[in-house]
């Protein structure tokens, strides 16, 4: 009969970090990408609009289409914080 | 295919037309134009458009390529008292056809309106893709 011989304790260790930026790249840095086109087509709008003011810009469409892509993206954007605030509420209510 | 892709492809169609419009303009403007016969007439102005290529990143749409002048014989015009007559009497005129012009003009018009319609469709659509699900 074999008595395996009593291991020494091991030292108590710092954990192991969490890899933050490994969990996170999934949809946060997709949603950060997003934010940043989002931006992109509101300062496009506001260029746009600057150009309009002191008669550089030729069609007023232009403008136009540039500011409504920019309303929707941030519609768009609100939309999607809403569903993840829902979410994170949603869970926020379970019983544990 | 960019988010929004209908918006950016309507809007070079508004580009277009109005270009179009702009150059119909100067053509009408223009009908009465003469010239002596050792110079140039003023030619009606024609805009070239060609497709923007659709991909993965690119929308598609039209773009004006450039703003050509109409080709074909001038418009010789017998009048011995017009101070750039030649010693013929002729001058040239333009070789603008109203007739023509006004008829491109409605279809310049019209495609303005079916771009803006295509814009205002778009958002629409876009619009209540985002209330899917809202409560």
């Amino acid at each position: 009969m074999v008595i395996p011989s009593v291991s020494a304790i091991r030292p108590v260790t710092a954990p192991t970090t969490i890899d933050k930026a490994g969990a996170a790249s999934g949809s946060t840095n997709t949603f950060v990408k997003g934010l940043e086109n989002v931006q992109a087509s509101l300062d496009n709008a506001d260029k746009l609009a600057g150009q309009l003011a002191n008669g550089q810009l030729t069609d007023v469409h232009t403008y136009m289409a540039a500011a409504t892509k920019a309303e929707l993206a941030v519609q768009m954007t609100v939309a999607i914080r809403d569903k993840a605030v829902e979410a994170y509420q949603e869970i926020m209510r379970m019983q544990v | 295919m960019a988010l929004f892709g209908a918006l950016d492809a309507a809007s070079s169609g508004l580009t277009v037309s109005r270009v179009w419009l702009d150059a119909i303009s100067d053509n009408v403007a223009n009908v009465n134009t003469v010239r002596s016969p050792d110079q140039e007439p003023f030619r009606a102005r024609m805009v070239v458009v060609s497709a923007v290529s659709r991909g993965a990143t690119e929308t598609g749409g039209a773009h004006v390529d450039a703003i050509a002048n109409r080709p074909g014989d001038p418009n010789w015009i017998y009048d011995p008292t017009h101070p750039l007559a030649d010693e013929r009497g002729y001058v040239l005129g333009a070789n603008v056809d109203l007739g023509v012009e006004m008829t491109n003009m409605i279809i310049a018009n019209r495609s303005y309106q079916a771009n803006l319609r295509m814009i205002e469709v778009a958002t629409d659509t876009y619009r209540s893709a985002l209330q899917i699900g809202r409560r």
